[in-house]
C-alpha cells in the first residue's frame, strides 16, 4: 500500500492535521486495557466502575496515548518519527461514548544544541485534542521529526 | 503539612532495575495496533518495514510503558522503589496529572527492556479541587538489553485524600 509522506519544508504552523471519531464500546475499552497490560478493574468491570462514580468502564491512559499518537503518524506517514509526547487527562471517556480526535501544527523549528537528543532534527509540534460528546477527554503536545526535501 | 524526615530523605533516590516480564513481541504489538486501529505499516507489515530505514518491524514508541507492566500471576517480587517507601500519612488515593514521554531509540521485537525510577520531588500537603494531597514527580528511564537508553518518562501523580 503506498504511504503518504509529509515533508518538513511543506508544513505551516497552524495547519490542520485531520481528525477521526471512534465509537468506544466496552469491548474496545477492555481490549485496550488488556493490550496495554492494565489490569485495573475500572477498565473492564462495569459494577466496579460505577462504584467508583463512573457511568461505565473508562478508557485507560496507555490506550488514550495510543489513540492520540496515531493521529500524528496517520498525518505524517511512517517517515515521521514521534520524539516526545506530553500528555494530559482532563476528563473521562466511557463505554458508549464517541471519541473525536483532532489536531493542528503549533510550532515548526530545527532542534537546537540545547535540546539534547532533538538537536539538528527538523521538528514540528502538534496539538492533539480528544473530546467526547460530553466535553474534553485528553490532550497531547506531540513532537515529530520529519524528513526534508533536500 | 510538611514532609517527614524519612520521606524527605527518599527524594533523589533511584530504584533497582524493574525488568519487563517478556521480550518485545510482534504479537503484543499487533494486539496494541488492533485496539488503537493504528495502520502504521512499520508496526505490522513485515515487507514494508524490511525495506524501511529501520530494516524491520519496530514497536509503536507509545508502547514504552506497556513492556514493563507487571504480570498478574505469578505475582512478581518487586525491586526496591523509593516511591513505594513513602509513608505520606492520611492519603491513599492516586490520580495521574501529567506525563511526558521521550523516545530516543527504536524498540524492536526481541528487545528486553527495564527501567530505573528516580523520585524527583514530593510536595508538601496541598489543597486541590478534589482533596488534600502531595504531588509526586518521578522519572522512569528505560533501557534495552544492551543498556542503551530507549526512552524516558516523567510522570506527576497526586496522592490525596478525596473531599468528603
Amino acid at each position: 500500500m503506498p504511504q503518504n509522506i509529509v515533508y518538513w519544508d511543506d508544513v505551516t504552523e497552524g495547519q490542520d492535521i485531520g481528525s477521526y471519531s471512534l465509537e468506544m464500546t466496552a469491548v474496545k475499552i477492555s481490549g485496550g486495557a488488556w493490550a496495554t497490560r492494565d489490569t485495573n478493574p475500572i477498565h473492564h468491570d462495569k459494577d466496579f466502575a460505577q462504584k467508583a462514580q463512573q457511568k461505565n468502564v473508562i478508557v485507560n491512559i496507555m490506550h488514550s496515548e495510543g489513540i492520540l499518537s496515531r493521529l500524528a503518524t496517520d498525518w505524517s506517514g511512517p517517515e515521521g518519527e514521534m520524539k516526545k509526547n506530553r500528555f494530559n487527562i482532563e476528563g473521562n471517556c466511557c463505554a458508549g461514548d464517541t471519541m473525536t480526535v483532532s489536531g493542528n501544527v503549533i510550532r515548526k523549528w530545527v532542534g537546537g544544541e540545547d535540546e539534547g537528543y532533538l538537536a539538528g532534527m527538523h521538528l514540528v509540534e502538534l496539538q492533539v485534542n480528544s473530546v467526547t460528546q460530553d466535553g474534553p477527554f485528553c490532550n497531547a503536545q506531540i513532537t515529530m521529526a520529519l524528513p526534508t526535501k533536500s | 503539612m510538611a514532609l517527614s524526615e524519612k520521606d524527605r530523605a527518599l527524594i533523589g533516590k533511584e530504584s533497582e532495575p524493574v525488568h519487563a516480564p517478556d521480550e518485545v513481541s510482534k504479537s503484543m504489538i499487533r494486539h496494541f495496533c488492533e485496539m488503537m486501529e493504528d495502520p502504521n505499516p512499520l508496526f505490522t507489515d513485515e515487507e514494508y518495514a524490511k525495506n524501511s530505514k529501520y530494516g524491520g518491524i519496530i514497536a509503536p514508541p507509545q508502547m514504552l510503558m506497556v513492556w514493563c507492566m507487571p504480570r498478574m500471576w505469578p505475582f512478581p517480587e518487586f525491586p526496591w522503589i523509593p516511591m513505594a517507601e513513602l509513608d505520606l500519612p492520611g492519603v491513599d488515593t492516586w490520580i495521574a496529572t501529567d506525563m511526558i514521554h521521550e523516545f530516543h531509540k527504536p524498540v524492536r521485537p526481541g528487545d528486553k527492556l527495564y527501567y530505573i525510577m528516580k523520585l524527583d520531588s514530593v510536595s508538601d500537603m496541598k489543597r486541590t479541587r478534589i482533596g488534600e494531597g502531595h504531588f509526586i514527580t518521578t522519572t522512569q528511564t528505560y533501557y534495552n538489553q544492551n543498556r542503551e537508553m530507549v526512552g524516558r518518562e516523567v510522570r506527576t501523580v497526586l496522592k490525596y485524600k478525596p473531599n468528603e
